[in-house]
């Protein structure tokens, strides 16, 4: 189907509020500006709002939903703004719990919020011995296996549980996880009310398709549904909002398909291209407000499918590479601006590095998952990640999500009226013994926790685990916690979704093996390819964050690249001159 | 939606009960100390947000439990009410986002529910069970509770079903608005100036109406306009301000001298004075008045009780009319406007509050989605219809609730007998809705009699004191009353009932069509040519071991009337004949013999007519159970019976019956019948 395109800027107030409508726009458009505008504009107008009907905002992040709070101000009451998690286990999963079959063996009295669920020894070995595949003896490879488990579209558009990444169901070339025993698996863990974020998205779903009255509820209470980054959409999140959308609900979408950076999470950049409703206007913002020429110029040659006009006109400094070692080029980056340098990685290990200023480490593992893998206790395992995990957000200051991390070990220990007295002690312990901790190894950190948990945590023997707690020094554990929503100075790509930044670093690295591939790694520069390729998409989000000043840090170049480049319109900055200038 | 049921459980005299609502309008009735108030004080501890504490204290738990039971777990009070969809319900309304997180049923009709609980909390528990188990009396078990632990109890709301714990949001709680006016309600003096909330709000959200109403206006221009208006108002008061200013100009000097002698004024700051009015301040001087045709103002204040009650509920009417316009409140408008009024007969004449109620039944359904009313008056249930009256009845510590409009079935037998007691239930017969115990009678002269016949019967039970109802269904439709009350069937009001109904003997010749009336002596006196029935021993073998229904009527072989057996019972008692009965002398030359003693039966000479041939044949055939003394009674009450014009001769009757039993030796004897209905409805 052909849509007519209307051009419209990030402060167009469009004619018809009563359309379902997608607006497609590249970065630094005012995607997010425009659709608060568009918010507010439908609240002093909307005919259908009622004394309490609201409109839905679903962002991709809790942050990116605070600062639309933020924005929106006092309008507020009458917007619901949250992650479609959020959104969805508020107004469909827990209020209608009761519904949800019981063949699916969830115990809606121990449903409490939704939250990542690690593999818990137990329970594996429990549905080993369930599932009769005790002759998979691999307990490693199934933890990565199940613990990789999504729900996804089959051909026939029935929702099947896997892993995201196939493979990983293949223990060995003649061993596979049986694949229906997956399925078993999640309803051992929704038994104990173990939910995770995915699994919302199943309920919802699977509620909506068997009570088709629950769309009339969320329909009545959302007469308009927006949702922004939609190219980072799950495609059983479209499923859902092309259902309710049949009806009384005005849906509206926001997004760009060259940002879908979420591929890992199901999204498909093609799905924003394709998704239409009936009546759907399409509407497209040329315009980036948010880049100087210099990089907008950048930005429009990696790009094809659109060419945006840079509103500021202020021309900026040239991008230029930073060649050498990423402490070096922090440094670099911060004497040419004199100001505060976002680095984005694609690493989540590499941004907490650069954190943390540790200069040597190389090893990209997830020690975390090591813990786990290598402690067959999985209590003390998990109690030891979530102390680490709980450090290294209280250090953050996000301890709302530190003493969740820690209320979740001592739940089982304490009454429950004692659980946030409890986690505030330890947190505030954690963090008043960090200096004393962080140089040790994790066998002393242990014995330092193990002194005040209010839960008794087993001592060590001999063994894999005990060798693996002495040999890993606290500090480089620690680089492995994933903080969610990370708004620190140094983060992902992918955490820097929706955010900009005045002067940015992007950070590409050697592989696991040293090397510094670059035609994987500036590919997207030198020979883009955007539609087809997400690790091009990531890189591209990576520099169209940038306002005034973008670097990118290589650890080696050669001339064949920095010739192409320099025809883009880099500048050039080397650590080691010498060494360049022997290359020429 | 609409609130459709409530469940009460451990909350003053409800041990465990449920009550179904209407939308529109609730008339709840029952005798005293029946729950009435209790059931709207449940309600507004779930709905009401605003008024009133919902922390509860010992006396507020139901009661009447035993001590085993409290040992094993501390009282607690739970109350929920169920939300049903309306038919015809627009899903996308307003409704339906006010309760969905409350739903617990969803296909149509869905049903949401709000729960209430007061209880302690868990940690508590351990102590408790410490405490009372060593109590052996319940007495003290309450004390205990009163003295160490109610204060420690909580209360919750929750929404949905309960078992899952779920809070229900304060923000959908408050779409409720709950307007409740308790029977003890002394309209306050200044409820009548704007000084008054109640007053002024209306006022406010009513000035400018025509603006806000106008839908041709947008928004905007509403606003603009208003504002316009505030602007002119504010420049006209300007000048008169002024002027009180300059009027206290020279006095102030005096006035201020010493706030600068005393050390008031500082830093070269000076006390003045300054106002400005605006148009809300200068509402408090409005007062409601009162102006008649002639002219004549009166303060509202002065009115009488009774308009003045109406002019508040009518205040109250339109302030939840304001509450709920999400024009003026916006997100804070009320989405379900309740009103729950306790009595609102009181200081009303009858025929008022026969209006006020047809008034909020029809015309007030837009504006308050539900009306509950509690009463004593039969004005007000005979102003309503029989689906909108809900009975409370309470016997020996159980609650049984009754709903008049539900208990017929929906067939033509149903629909009549409902009919039939719609137009029977008018203000005064309405009494049987309310009574404690009902006598249903067949005529004027048994109702008439009835608490005459009781003081004789037992002067200690009084139909009064046990709040009886006689009531007279004019021949025998018992079977349409007793549809309300029969407890075998569901929706009923429990309430004993003793039917009386009069023997009425009937005979056929076995050749002849169709039965007729005919004498007791006749009764079985000649079974070759004649078959017979009677009219009341189906009845009263229908209902021998009905729970709360009996027929009580004249002994079987002897009796006919309720007249016919007083005279037959009491021969004697000279003030059976009074004026008012035809043939007197024959009566009283017939009771003379009877007197006698050694009179024969041909000395009962009665005046000649093919009646008084019937009778003496009569008599003299009698089956064999009849004795001499029996045919002499049988004539005297044959010819007493023929004589005697129903309602006037009971209303003399009752008079002499109150002479004989003031007497100090009472002669007359009760009937047998009519003794033993009384000592069975009393019991």
């Amino acid at each position: 189907m052909a849509f007519e395109i209307k051009n419209i800027s990030s402060d167009t107030k469009i004619d018809s509020i009563e359309e379902h409508f997608k607006v497609t726009a590249g970065p630094g458009a005012g995607k997010t500006r425009w659709l608060i505008s568009h918010i507010r504009h439908v609240l002093q107008n909307s005919v259908r709002l009622g004394n309490t009907r609201k409109i839905a905002c679903i962002t991709y992040t809790n942050v990116a939903a605070e600062t639309i709070l933020e924005r929106l101000g006092v309008e507020v009451d009458r917007v619901e703004v949250s992650t479609i998690h959020s959104f969805l286990y508020k107004n469909l999963v827990k209020p209608f719990a009761f519904l949800i079959p019981s063949e699916h063996e969830l115990d809606i009295t121990k449903l409490d919020g939704h939250d990542d669920v690690p593999v818990y020894k137990g329970l594996l070995y429990e549905w080993k011995t369930k599932t009769s595949q005790a002759y998979i003896t691999d307990d490693n490879k199934i933890i990565k296996a199940l613990s990789d488990l999504a729900w996804q579209f089959d051909t026939t558009n029935n929702l099947i549980l896997r892993p995201k990444k196939p493979y990983l169901g293949k223990i060995s070339s003649s061993l596979s996880i049986r694949k229906d025993s997956y399925f078993v698996y999640k309803k051992m863990c929704w038994n104990k009310g173990l939910v995770d974020h995915d699994d919302i998205l199943f309920f919802s779903l699977d509620l909506i398709t068997r009570f088709p009255r629950l769309l009339d509820i969320v329909r009545a209470k959302f007469p308009y549904f927006f949702l922004d980054e939609f190219q980072d959409t799950n495609p059983i999140q479209t499923a859902i909002i092309t259902k309710i959308a049949e009806n009384e609900t005005i849906i509206g979408v926001v997004g760009d398909k060259a940002q879908s950076i979420y591929g890992f999470q199901g999204a498909k950049p093609e799905q924003f291209n394709n998704f239409s409703l009936p009546g759907i206007q399409v509407y497209s913002i040329s315009d980036n407000h948010r880049c100087s020429n210099k990089i907008a110029v950048l930005l429009n040659q990696v790009r094809s499918d659109i060419s945006q006009v840079a509103k500021r006109n202020v021309e900026g400094i040239s991008p230029t590479i930073l060649v050498g070692e990423k402490t070096w080029a922090m440094n670099k980056s911060f004497e040419v601006t004199r100001g505060e340098v976002y680095s984005l990685s694609r690493s989540n290990i590499t941004s907490n590095l650069l954190r943390e200023g540790v200069g040597l480490f190389v090893a990209k593992a997830n020690l975390l998952d090591e813990i786990r893998e290598n402690d067959s206790n999985t209590e003390r395992a998990n109690i030891l990640i979530a102390c680490i995990t709980a450090t290294e957000l209280g250090r953050q200051s996000r301890y709302k999500e530190a003493l969740k991390s820690l209320s979740k070990e001592i739940k089982r220990a304490v009454q429950k009226e004692e659980i946030p007295k409890q986690a505030l002690l330890i947190l505030k312990f954690l963090l008043e013994k960090h200096s004393t901790f962080k140089p040790k190894n994790l066998m002393d950190f242990y014995t330092i926790i193990a002194g005040v948990f209010p839960k008794k945590i087993s001592g060590f023997r001999a063994g894999s685990a005990k060798t693996f707690y002495e040999k890993n020094i606290y500090e480089i554990v620690a680089l492995s916690v994933n903080i969610k929503e990370d708004t620190s100075l140094h983060r992902t790509i992918h955490k820097a979704k929706g955010a900009e930044f005045k002067h940015v670093m992007v950070v590409l690295e050697k592989n696991d093996k040293g090397n510094f591939e670059e035609q994987n790694e500036l590919g997207f520069i030198l020979n883009s390819n955007l539609d087809e390729d997400e690790e091009h998409r990531v890189r591209y989000v990576g520099i169209s964050r940038a306002k005034d000043s973008l670097f990118i840090n290589v650890p080696s170049l050669t001339d064949e690249a920095k010739n192409k480049l320099a025809k883009k319109g880099f500048d050039f900055l080397f650590e080691k001159e010498m060494q360049a200038q022997k290359a020429i | 939606m609409y609130i459709s049921k409530i469940k009460v459980e451990g909350f003053r005299n409800f041990k465990n009960t449920e009550v179904l609502f209407d939308e529109g309008i609730n008339v709840i009735i029952g005798h005293n100390n029946a729950g009435k108030t209790n059931l709207l004080k449940a309600l507004s501890l779930v709905i009401d947000s605003t008024g009133g504490s919902k922390r509860l204290d010992v006396d507020d738990f139901h009661k009447q439990i035993e001590l085993s039971e409290i040992k094993q777990n501390p009282p607690s009070i739970r109350i929920s009410l169920f939300i049903s969809e309306s038919t015809d319900e627009n899903l996308h309304s307003d409704d339906l986002v006010t309760i969905s997180n409350w739903i617990t049923k969803l296909d149509k009709p869905y049903e949401a529910r709000l729960t209430y609980e007061f209880f302690l909390p868990e940690t508590e528990k351990g102590d408790y069970v410490k405490a009372i188990d060593e109590v052996k009396e319940v007495e003290t078990a309450w004390k205990i509770i009163k003295r160490d632990f109610v204060r420690k109890y909580v209360y919750k709301i929750f929404g949905g079903d309960p078992k899952f714990q779920n809070q229900a949001e304060a923000e959908n709680l408050q779409k409720f608005d709950f307007q409740f006016l308790n029977a003890i309600r002394d309209v306050e003096r200044d409820m009548f100036t704007g000084k008054s909330t109640l007053l002024r709000d209306v006022l406010q959200f009513f000035m400018d109406y025509e603006i806000k109403k106008d839908t041709k206006r947008t928004k905007q221009e509403q606003t603009d306009e208003i504002k316009k208006r505030q602007v002119a108002f504010e420049t006209k008061t300007k000048p008169v301000i002024d002027e009180l200013l300059g009027r206290v100009k020279e006095g102030q000097k005096e006035i201020l001298d010493y706030a600068t002698k005393t050390g008031a004024s500082f830093n070269q700051a000076n006390p003045n004075f300054e106002g400005n009015v605006t148009e809300t301040e200068l509402l408090s001087a409005l007062k409601l008045i009162i102006e008649h045709k002639t002219g004549i103002k009166v303060p509202a204040t002065h009115n009488g009780l009774g308009y003045n009650n109406l002019i508040f509920m009518s205040l109250l009417l339109a302030k939840m009319q304001a509450n709920a316009d999400g024009n003026y409140y916006g997100s804070n408008a009320k989405v379900y406007p309740i009103l729950a009024i306790e009595e609102p007969e009181a200081h009303l004449h009858p025929s008022m509050q026969y209006k006020f109620l047809k008034f909020l039944k029809e015309n007030n359904k837009k504006k308050v989605r539900q009306v509950f009313v509690t009463t004593h008056s039969t004005h007000i249930t005979s102003a309503v219809s029989l689906d909108d009256i809900i009975c409370l009845h309470g016997e020996d510590n159980k609650i049984n609730i009754g709903y008049p409009g539900k208990v017929f079935s929906n067939d033509e037998d149903g629909k009549s007998s409902k009919a039939y007691i719609e137009r029977f239930l008018d203000a005064t017969r309405s009494n049987i809705l309310f009574a404690q115990k009902i006598i249903l009678v067949e005529g004027l002269a048994e109702q008439l009699l009835m608490k005459t016949l009781a003081r004789h019967v037992n002067v200690d039970k009084q139909l009064e004191d046990f709040h009886v109802e006689v009531s007279n269904v004019g021949g025998r439709y018992f079977e349409h009353f007793l549809k309300l009350f029969d407890s075998n069937k569901s929706n009923t009001i429990h309430k004993k009932i003793a039917c009386i109904t009069d023997r009425d003997p009937e005979r056929k010749e076995k050749s002849g069509k169709s039965f007729e009336k005919c004498y007791p002596f006749e009764y079985n006196a000649d079974f070759v040519n004649y078959e017979y029935k009677d009219n009341a021993s189906e009845k009263i073998n229908l209902y021998a071991a009905h729970p709360n229904i009996r027929f009580f009527s004249q002994e079987e072989t002897k009796g006919k009337t309720l007249e016919y057996q007083i005279a037959f019972e009491n021969p004697l008692l000279k003030n059976l004949i009074n004026d008012s009965i035809k043939n007197k002398d024959e009566l009283e030359a017939l009771v003379a013999e009877y007197k006698r003693g050694d009179s024969t039966l041909a000395d009962f000479k009665l005046r000649d007519s093919e009646e008084n041939k019937r009778i003496i044949s009569g008599v003299s055939s009698a089956p064999s159970s009849f004795s001499d003394e029996d045919k002499k009674k049988s004539i005297i009450a044959s010819r007493y019976l023929n004589s005697v014009g129903k309602g006037e001769n009971a209303l003399e009757l009752s008079v002499e019956l109150e002479k004989d039993f003031d007497s100090g030796s009472p002669k007359f004897i009760v009937p047998e019948y009519l003794k033993d209905a009384l000592e069975w409805l009393l019991k």
